[in-house]
């Protein structure tokens, strides 16, 4: 398990994308076993959030499965 | 405007279907003991109604026996859920277009007579009272016929699909599975049997039901040779229903002890064989939905239900 | 905490408000709930640009797959998957031999999308509702009732929906159901730069893509004809008729399409009859066995 944190850019249903710091956007997805619903990631556009996450494996996709979102204290 | 007849191309060779993203060994392993327990309860209930307290034992094995699909068959369709945890969704809706809504509801349904009805059994056996018996004999009833729906349902959630060898065939590959049902269900209640006459039916139920299987098996390649699909490798089927069978014939014939040792085998031979014979089904069924030549011959209007 | 400066672009939008029924200046449709919503894909017109994959995409915020070249002409995507609803197939006829066509000078190019059939067998397969009917007659993935059983993936005739590993849900094509509520016309066809693409109501498509079909023909483009439409290829075996179609100038063979695709559900019955029957008669045979030896 990795975790990244940065900014909630865009939320689509499950699928959402991540500015971090170096002006870098990630991709993710709610992992199956995420406690986040995505009807929970609208609230969180544009605030810092750390994404825990498990890189993508077997690599056929450029986006990873987010596990947790947190939002951090601004 | 009609087009010109398919010359055999497809594109670039991709697949044109998707193959189910099933796990084959625990989807197949749930059909196999979804087979068995099913069966298991319906022949306790036949033996139960038949011969009453004579055939007390074998029907305590039968009603035992029905609590494989429930614990551990459901487990393995959780397991083989991409979400598991959402599993209590199936109970959402009821489809009768959808054999996976039916079968969930069927297996909810096997689950609680069949739980009643071995709790009853197991009350019988501990207590040694006698009122819970004559429930039981009650309970068994709807376990039964649930018994023989799940026994079969899962070869029409096969079929209605679009996979092509699953498609193709959809009476005998119901039959198929139908029958090997039955044939697990009597090979796993005969290993059991210390009773000699009972031992020799559940042979010859196993035998009857293994033999009914082949014939379907033989109709399920007609089928597929009529609609130009490929089909299961000869030796498999060989390896999972002929050698029980032959088997079986073989311990029917010689005498006393030899017979009852090979005909132990050959129900040790047929519950494998029911539980290959289930996951080469799913595997083939993945090949042809991935390979575009078997795909696009399927679509092809000869094909075409005759309305 | 320090924020990267790109992170407050487009915090706000610039318009007060969303234009209101957008689809009628784009597309020239409004969108009403309550009829039947779906796309004229005319191959005839594509040029192969992937401007609809890109805006699906974009919009959709899917993840890219499919990384690698495959050396299929322009086609590194293959296939419509989890997170590519939006596939542009290229076939090149006859380019290598010297034989000019009269239009798209031998290169076929077909921009492939879920099909939203009449009688859709991954809807009709879903054992938890998650698939449905939305208001504009279109087939859509509830997220968050999906639990990935996978049914829907080999119900599907044309190999559309399949489950993303990464989620484990069922995806495809929504036909933008979120841009259909706020009246806007679907990301894909919206950015089709030739309206090879054409959004709007089914019934108005139809009429158009024959009177398209007639007006190649009369051009001497004999080989163009509809996939999808009633009683057409692509629309057989009880599917009716589907709310994506296309017109092609090939066999559908070549497009990776079916040419007699059936509706799965209809084999549900025979299959279950002859499933109990046999086990009926097995009972039957146990049973009076088990009698005559009691």
């Amino acid at each position: 398990m990795r975790s990244i944190t940065g900014t909630l850019l865009i939320a689509q249903e499950e699928r959402f994308q991540l500015l971090d710091r170096n002006g870098v956007a990630h991709q993710f997805m709610l992992h199956h076993r995420s406690a986040v619903e995505p009807d929970q990631l609208p609230p969180l556009l544009h605030r810092q959030v750390r994404v825990s996450y498990r890189p993508a494996d077997p690599p056929h996709v450029i986006g990873h499965a987010a596990v947790s979102v947190d939002l951090l204290e601004d | 405007m009609d087009q010109p007849a398919w010359d055999g191309r497809s594109y670039y060779g991709e697949t044109q279907l998707r193959a189910a993203p099933f796990n084959n060994p625990l989807v197949g392993s749930y059909i196999f003991l979804a087979g068995l327990s099913g069966a298991a309860q319906l022949l306790a209930t036949l033996f139960d109604r038949a011969q009453g307290a004579g055939a007390a034992p074998t029907v305590r094995r039968g009603r035992y026996l029905a609590m494989l699909a429930p614990t551990l068959g459901t487990l393995c369709l959780i397991l083989d859920l991409h979400t598991p945890h959402r599993f209590y969704n199936m109970l959402r809706v009821v489809k009768s277009t959808s054999p996976m809504s039916l079968g969930s509801w069927g297996l909810v349904g096997f689950s609680a007579a069949s739980a009643v009805t071995a709790a009853l059994q197991f009350v019988t056996d501990r207590l040694r009272w006698s009122w819970p018996r004559g429930l039981a004999r009650v309970t068994q009833l709807p376990a039964a016929l649930a018994g023989g729906f799940i026994g079969t349902y899962t070869a029409s959630l096969l079929s209605a699909t679009s996979t092509p060898l699953w498609a193709a065939a959809p009476k005998s590959l119901a039959v198929r599975f139908a029958s090997s049902a039955v044939a697990s269900a009597a090979a796993a209640l005969r290993l059991g049997e210390r009773n000699g006459r009972s031992r020799r039916n559940l042979d010859s139920i196993a035998i009857g039901a293994l033999a009914v299987e082949l014939a379907a098996t033989l109709a399920s390649e007609d089928a597929q040779r009529h609609a130009g699909i490929a089909q299961t490798p000869r030796l498999e089927t060989q390896l999972d229903n002929t050698l029980p069978l032959v088997l079986l014939l073989a311990s029917a014939l010689l005498p006393g002890r030899l017979g009852r040792g090979i005909s132990a085998i050959g129900s040790l031979a047929v519950l494998g064989g029911g539980l290959a014979m289930r996951i080469g089904v799913l595997s083939h069924g993945d090949q042809s939905a991935s390979q575009p030549r078997q795909s696009l011959r399927f679509a092809q209007p000869d094909n075409l239900p005759r309305s | 905490m320090d924020m990267h400066p790109r992170a407050q672009d487009y915090a706000v939008s610039d318009l007060d408000a969303v234009i209101a029924d957008e689809a009628e200046l784009t597309a020239g449709v409004r969108i009403r709930p309550g009829r039947a919503y779906g796309f004229f894909t005319d191959t005839t017109l594509c040029i192969g640009c992937k401007a609809c994959e890109v805006a699906c995409k974009e919009w959709n915020n899917l993840p890219a797959d499919g990384i690698g070249l495959t050396g299929h002409s322009y086609d590194n995507t293959t296939a419509l998957s989890a997170d590519t609803w939006r596939h542009v197939l290229f076939i090149e006829q006859g380019v290598r031999d010297d034989v000019a066509q009269p239009f798209q000078s031998g290169w076929l190019m077909m921009s492939d999308v879920c099909k939203h059939c009449h009688n859709a067998p991954c809807l009709e397969a879903c054992p938890t509702g998650a698939l449905f009917r939305t208001e504009f007659d279109t087939v859509v993935v509830q997220q968050d009732i999906c639990n990935g059983c996978g049914y829907c993936v080999p119900a599907c005739p044309f190999g559309v929906v399949d489950v993303s590993l990464l989620d484990g849900k069922a995806h495809k094509c929504t036909l933008c159901y979120d841009r259909l509520k706020g009246g806007l016309e679907p990301a894909c066809a919206k950015a089709c730069p030739t309206d090879s693409i054409q959004f709007g109501e089914v019934d108005a498509l139809q009429a158009r893509a024959r009177q398209r079909e007639a007006d190649l023909h009369r051009r001497g483009i004999a080989s163009a004809y509809l996939y999808g439409v009633p009683d057409g290829p692509g629309a057989t075996g009880g599917l009716e008729h589907l709310n994506a179609f296309f017109l092609l100038t090939a066999p559908p063979e070549t497009y990776n399409l079916p040419r007699t695709p059936t509706r799965p559900a209809n084999r549900v019955a025979p299959s279950l009859a002859a499933g109990l029957c046999a086990m009926l008669g097995l009972a039957v045979a146990a049973f009076s066995l088990f009698t005559r030896q009691a």
